[in-house]
């Protein structure tokens, strides 16, 4: 299934951006025709982020239509939220 | 109440911030595929993706091709186990290299950028890069290759190009092997090649027999070899 490969890319394009910092939630940009099932990124999502720094993010996907595949931003906890 | 450690009240709001990014997902690989591209043109090398459903002809089309023509061939082999593919054109007189992907279904350009080390293609030389049986995954994965081939065999039935469209659709040549068969199958071919071309109108469509040798003229110049085909 491809969207295991997509995500593990995924994880190592936020983990680069992110280096050290807890990550909420990641949002996607999806299209119709990109040849990639939401479900199954979705899936894909749960059991790659396990033990890394995505870990309990929300995943966000936009829909839209057309062939986009992208990450679009990362939410990320404040670095001085814990007081 | 911090995410981190669950301290604070529950009424606390989590403080985040959003850093946009707006890059495309796949493009690690892009980049991989670009540099390999980049690198096969600096030194001549034509290479081509050869993608099918399992069963339809692609190692047979490697293995007559490089019986027939006295271009320098080589090529680079995916499945998910063994070393059959890999064996096989070594036997038909040309180097290869398998990729043994595991439970992976497609290949990706790391694992072509990592077996162009190991085989070291000739300049000037063909290399065809022998693609995981799989009419759906391998054509999102860009592999740095000049042109893609896929593979349908009329055994298969003339609805599939419907029926896969996203692979269809990127292809620049769609081979129709085995149409010795076609006496014994409910396949009407020209339904199935103006199937084809309706969703990749520039590409050639070629059907052929490789076991007959019916059409494989046609593969050669589309190929650009006919000059160098044996007699």
């Amino acid at each position: 299934m491809h969207e295991l490969a997509i995500i593990e890319s995924l994880v190592d394009q936020v983990a680069e951006r992110t280096v050290g910092r807890r990550v909420v939630a990641v949002d996607l940009r999806i299209g119709d025709r990109s040849g990639v099932v939401v479900a199954a990124l979705a899936f894909s999502f749960d059991v790659v982020t396990l033990g890394t720094p995505l870990e309990g993010a929300r995943l966000v996907v936009d829909e839209v239509p057309g062939d986009d595949l992208a990450l679009v931003s990362v939410e990320l906890l404040k670095e001085d939220s814990c007081a | 109440m911090c995410l981190t450690c669950g301290c604070g009240e529950p009424e606390t709001e989590v403080a985040t911030e959003t850093l946009t990014v707006e890059e495309r997902l796949l493009a690690k690989n892009d980049d991989l595929a670009r540099h390999v591209r980049a690198s096969l043109a600096e030194r001549r090398i034509t290479a081509y993706n050869l993608m099918s459903s399992p069963g339809a002809g692609k190692t047979s089309l490697l293995e007559r091709t490089i019986a027939d023509t006295e271009r320098d061939v080589c090529v680079i082999e995916g499945d998910q186990e063994t070393t059959y593919d890999a064996d096989r054109i070594r036997a038909a007189g040309a180097r290869a290299v398998q990729v043994n992907t595991g439970s992976g279904c497609h290949l990706d350009a790391s694992m072509v950028h990592r077996a162009l080390h190991d085989l070291d293609p000739a300049e000037g030389s063909l290399l065809f890069v022998e693609n995981v049986g799989n009419l759906v995954c391998p054509a999102l994965f860009d592999l740095g290759e000049t042109a893609k081939v896929v593979v349908i065999s009329v055994t298969e039935g003339d609805d599939k190009p419907l029926k896969y469209p996203h692979m269809f659709s990127v292809a620049d040549v769609v081979v129709v092997n085995k149409t010795d068969l076609l006496p014994y199958v409910d396949v009407d071919l020209d339904l199935l090649v103006h199937r084809a071309r309706s969703l990749s109108p520039s590409a050639e469509v070629l059907p052929l027999s490789v076991r007959t040798g019916e059409g494989l003229a046609a593969w050669y110049s589309w190929l650009g070899v006919r000059d160098a085909v044996r007699a």
